[in-house]
């Protein structure tokens, strides 16, 4: 008899996140894999594998969220924010403001004391501000995402990279490359740019609000100290970031 | 009945012009008594571009491009003019544009209402701007504007405000595309017809007395913003679990003006009417003026939560969208904004948007 | 009160230095001179007081609220009868112009953003409400307002700004609503905008505590007038060849008339500089070295490339003499006449440069170009200002098929630069001269 209570996976732009809790909503198995295109293909093989680990039956509800959840077969849909919320709160336990940022969206959301969605913000029209935009600067300057901390200059030695438009700013990288900058200052400036977009869009935070973080981009400690700059406040990444949506879909199949 | 065929009844049937009228505010109830059909212009959604749309730039608003094209085409050789009110920079743009660069020969009329709080002076200039109008109108029809005329216009157009508010209010459980399809039609129906279309609607809706949310209900909205495009939108909506309660679309529930007892003149009976307009940024009504009304149209429909829907590139809303926003939150009311382009479909991004509001909203209720 | 005012008028009558972006703009064509093939030609001597009236502008207006009355007005506002009632008087957008040319924009308009005021929104307004919400500016501080006066004449934009305005600050709002000129103004209108401007001085004096004094009226309306008219006759002095100053010397000389027309000291100034100009022009002194072509600018500066701009366009002997956003201010200003201060003030006010139709403004542009011998023009497409960039497409259209001026459109943004491409603007820029010589 499996302990397994729900499955929760998270389709998003850039990566296939999926895991099994038990009734208690801890996380017995996950899998977290770059996105493929034919997502019900690779859904089926992830999730096939992830009953075997934990011998959950096909009664078990299988929730999904991410850009991708309508594509396939699930118990239920839900929303990235309801989701990166639930995880965030069944962590946390406490009110705060979660930023997500994902390959194509950026969330900011304000958790209320019981764990709702207060209100959130989301980046609208373009990649600016995204992971997307990271990705596509980063990788004009020839540096991996995951490496781009032993790659940046210290505070205050960054280019002012001002577009933070993704096509302007490649430009704007260009120009700055072929002008002689440092490699170091332009990806500092690029995160800064970044962060400043982030902000923007999280507003003015409450002081006695924490500031939580999920998605892949948190696995970046030089983007959460930059983006902390800007802010002006502390940011605690939530344990394993990127399956923070998961988690929550999988704690939204109790009901 | 489409457009075209509300176009082609009024020529034959009524031989009567066609004027093309664009966004917002205009006295329709000259045209009627003049025996004009009003046309309205808001894009439309489905053009195909070529390069008269390129003539205006690309981050001007959706509606003076897609009419750009529109007013290039053959399909507006049936109109037999244009009416611009001066509702904002572009539209008065696209109207200088168009008669000074072509390729519209035909006569333009416009209107200019006041912007900022009706005082003395503007009262003045509001009247004889209906004047001006009015005269310049009857030029160009070669009918006489009797008073007489006037005033059965301004009351068919007071019923009818009278009537499209009811089909807003009571039936808020109802409200969706069909009742949006019913309202729009009035963009180029002819009063009267459009009328009766309403009264027989009304007749077969049974009354939601009860207008509460209810456990398990869909999420109440008060929706507010230009006009309701694309289309999908009332769709996806549905599809997130909500359905709007009351309307402040600019295109729709902030044009009703319905007056309790006109006065007998008809100039005084069209500026009892404009006054009892609700508030609208692009005449210059108050922030807090706006905020109050949003909040009132809310409270009297119970609706859960507002959705602030603009066009693409169009600066009158987005002024008052911050503080809307807080002060609206501060009562209670959760708000969404999102823009769109008029035509297409509701993007992913959108659609995903808007249901993480609804879940929000009915998280929210069921939590108390 | 009585200290304030004090502190007041002791600050509006000493001196003071602070960096503005024109300093930057003028110490970086001194830089350029030094180079080994300088572009420009001497700078202009008159700089040092127009930075002397600005720095003291700024300087005295920390000190004014709680001396003497505060207006914060449009640009394009009747603002003589406030002046002639000693009210202190703010241009928001002169503010923002110079937190763009300093290259601040983009970061103000972050912080109005944060605020929750979207993107698409002038960057002016973003600037100047940015601003407001982050309390920061290079000019230390703007005084508190007690009146907001709009005049709708350059667009509606401003309209929507000062009801934000008015709801920040909660600051009571004169609108001054001038309705668009198609052809000629019906009488009805001209008669609406003079009883708006009845109501707005009464307004005025409660606020402001005082009468308008007729005579004071007029003689400012005078002074205002003569300051506009001696403002175009520095402009004219750039038909001459080579021109002795360019058009982007003028977005900067142009503040004072802006911001203190009305007043003695804009009225000295025009006649230093005139005096300058005119000496130039006699010398044949340039502001560039090799001219070769001359350019019109249409719309607003793009306050954070004027100096890319000057030296890109200078380096390969091409010159901005003329600029349609300048000539706004000479055109509308000359025509009132002080015998009938109000209905001319009404009239003028209502017919400027940006309230009247596309075919009058093209007429207009066009006749400048005629008159500075353009070959060439720089349409700016800005953004941040549709009244102004509606219709450019075919302007340009016209200026090439019937005037034979090669003309481009430069799609840019007056003040934010985060949305925007130096190095693709400039290449485009380059194209666009290159093909003259082709």
């Amino acid at each position: 008899m499996s302990n397994a209570a729900s499955i929760g996976i998270d389709i998003g732009s850039t990566s296939w996140k999926g895991c099994v809790v038990d009734s208690k909503g801890r996380v017995m198995a996950s899998r977290i894999q770059e996105s493929d295109p034919r997502i019900k293909e690779q859904t089926a093989r992830l999730l096939a594998e992830l009953m075997a680990d934990t011998g959950a039956s096909s009664q078990v509800p299988v929730i999904a969220t991410g850009y991708g959840r309508k594509q396939v077969e699930a118990t239920r849909q839900v929303t990235e924010i309801t989701c990166h919320t639930k995880g965030c709160f069944h962590q946390t336990g406490k009110p705060g403001v979660l930023i997500d940022i994902g390959g194509q969206d950026t969330k900011v959301i304000h958790i209320g004391p019981k764990g709702s969605v207060l209100d959130f913000q989301m980046n609208d029209k373009c990649a600016a501000g995204t992971g997307r935009f990271l990705e596509v600067i980063l990788q004009r300057l020839r540096i991996p995402l995951d490496q781009v901390g032993q790659h940046i200059s210290s505070k205050g030695e960054g280019v002012k990279v001002s577009s933070t438009c993704t096509v302007f700013a490649e430009s704007e990288v260009v120009s700055l490359v072929a002008q002689g900058a440092r490699v170091e200052a332009i990806a500092r400036g690029v995160l800064e740019a970044l962060a400043a977009r982030v902000s923007s869009l999280a507003g003015k935070v409450p002081e006695q609000l924490p500031l939580f973080m999920s998605g892949g981009v948190a696995l970046n400690p030089a983007m959460v100290a930059i983006l902390a700059e800007a802010l002006g406040r502390p940011i605690t990444v939530l344990d394993n970031p990127q399956l923070v949506g998961a988690h929550g879909a999988a704690l939204s199949g109790g009901g | 009945m489409t457009r075209n065929e509300a176009i082609s009844t009024h020529r034959n049937q009524r031989h009567g012009k066609v004027l093309a009228c664009f966004p917002m505010q205009y006295p329709r109830e000259l045209l009627t008594a003049l025996n004009i059909l009003a046309v309205e212009v808001w894009g439309p959604p489905d053009v195909t571009p070529t390069h008269e749309m390129a003539r205006i730039q690309a981050y001007v608003c959706p509606i003076v491009r897609h009419s750009m094209e529109f007013l290039a085409s053959k399909e507006a050789s049936q109109l037999d003019g244009i009416l611009f009110p001066h509702t904002c920079d572009s539209l008065q743009g696209l109207a200088t544009v168009l008669t000074d660069f072509g390729p519209w020969d035909k006569p333009v009329f416009h209107f200019t209402h006041p912007k900022g709080p009706l005082d003395s002076p503007r009262r003045t200039f509001l009247r004889k701007e209906f004047q001006h109008l009015a005269t310049q109108l009857e030029e160009w029809t070669g009918e006489t504007l009797t008073l007489e005329k006037l005033r059965d216009a301004i009351a068919l157009h007071n019923h009818l405000d009278s009537l499209r508010g009811t089909l807003l209010e009571p039936t808020g459980q109802t409200l969706g595309p069909l009742q949006y399809e019913l309202l729009r039609r009035g963009e180029f129906q002819w009063p009267q017809t459009w009328l009766e279309e309403i009264q027989e609607a009304l007749a077969g809706v049974s009354v939601d007395v009860s207008k509460e949310a209810k456990e398990g209900g869909p999420a109440r909205l008060l929706v507010s913003g230009i006009v309701p495009e694309p289309q999908g939108i009332f769709e996806a909506l549905r599809q997130a679990g909500a359905i709007p309660v009351a309307d402040d679309y600019a295109a729709i529930g902030r044009r009703i003006c319905h007056v309790e007892n006109l006065p007998d003149d008809p100039f005084d009976a069209l500026m009892a009417r404009y006054e009892a307009l609700p508030p609208c940024p692009t005449r210059g009504a108050s922030v807090d003026r706006r905020i109050g009304w949003l909040l009132e149209r809310a409270r009297s429909a119970k609706a859960e939560a507002v959705l602030l829907h603009n066009i693409t590139f169009c600066e009158p809303e987005m002024f008052d969208l911050p503080h809307i926003r807080r002060e609206l939150a501060a009562q209670g009311l959760p708000v969404l904004y999102m823009e769109t382009e008029l035509g297409g479909e509701l993007s992913g991004q959108l659609a995903t948007r808007l249901e993480a509001f609804v879940e929000m909203v009915l998280d929210a209720r069921r939590k108390g | 009160m009585m200290l304030r005012r004090m502190q007041y008028e002791f600050m509006k009558n000493a001196g003071g230095t602070f960096l503005t972006g024109l300093q930057r703009y003028q110490a970086f064509k001194k830089r350029g001179k030094r180079g080994a093939r300088p572009p420009f030609g001497p700078p202009l001597e008159s700089v040092e007081r127009l930075k002397e009236i600005m720095t003291r502008y700024y300087f005295t207006g920390r000190y004014a609220d709680g001396a003497v009355p505060v207006a914060w007005v449009t640009s394009g506002f009747p603002s003589e009868a406030l002046v002639a009632l000693g009210y202190h008087l703010v241009y928001p957008e002169n503010h923002a112009a110079l937190c763009g040319a300093r290259r601040k924009g983009g970061k103000m308009c972050g912080a109005a953003e944060e605020f929750g005021y979207p993107r698409d929104i002038c960057s002016y307004v973003r600037t100047d409400l940015g601003s407001l919400l982050s309390k920061k500016t290079p000019v230390g501080r703007l005084p508190k307002p007690d009146l907001l006066c709009c005049c709708t004449n350059i667009c509606q934009t401003v309209l929507y700004w000062y009801r934000a305005l008015a709801k920040h600050l909660d600051v009571p709002l004169v609108i001054i609503d001038t309705p668009f000129i198609y052809g000629e103004a019906p009488t009805h209108h001209l008669e609406y905008v003079r009883g708006q401007l009845d109501q707005f001085i009464e307004v005025a004096e409660r606020i402001g505590g005082k009468k308008l004094s007729p005579e004071h009226f007029v003689d400012t309306v005078k002074k205002a007038q003569r300051a506009s008219s001696l403002w175009g006759e520095c402009l004219a002095t750039g038909k001459a060849k080579p021109s002795p100053w360019s058009a982007i010397d003028s977005f900067f000389h142009i503040a004072p008339v802006v911001t203190i027309r009305g007043s003695d000291e804009c009225v000295d100034y025009y006649q230093m500089l005139l005096n300058e100009l005119t000496e130039r022009a006699r010398k044949g002194v340039g502001a560039i070295d090799n001219e070769r072509h001359r350019l019109l600018w249409d719309n607003l500066p793009i306050w954070f490339l004027v100096r890319d701009l000057a030296l890109a366009t200078a380096e390969r002997g091409f010159q901005f003499v003329c600029a349609t956003y300048s000539n706004a201010w000479a055109e509308a200003g000359s025509q009132i006449d002080p015998s009938t201060p109000l209905d001319s003030t009404a009239r003028t006010y209502t017919s400027v440069y940006l309230n009247r139709d596309l075919d009058n403004r093209t007429r207009s542009l066009i006749q400048l170009a005629r008159d500075f011998d353009a070959d060439g023009a720089v349409l700016h497409s800005d953004r941040s200002c549709k009244p102004y960039s509606v219709g450019q497409v075919d302007v340009r259209n016209r200026l090439m098929e019937e005037e034979g001026i090669r003309a481009m459109l430069l799609e840019a943004d007056h003040n934010d630069e985060r949305s925007f491409s130096k190095e693709q603007a400039l290449t485009r820029l380059q194209a666009f001269m290159e093909a003259f010589d082709e």
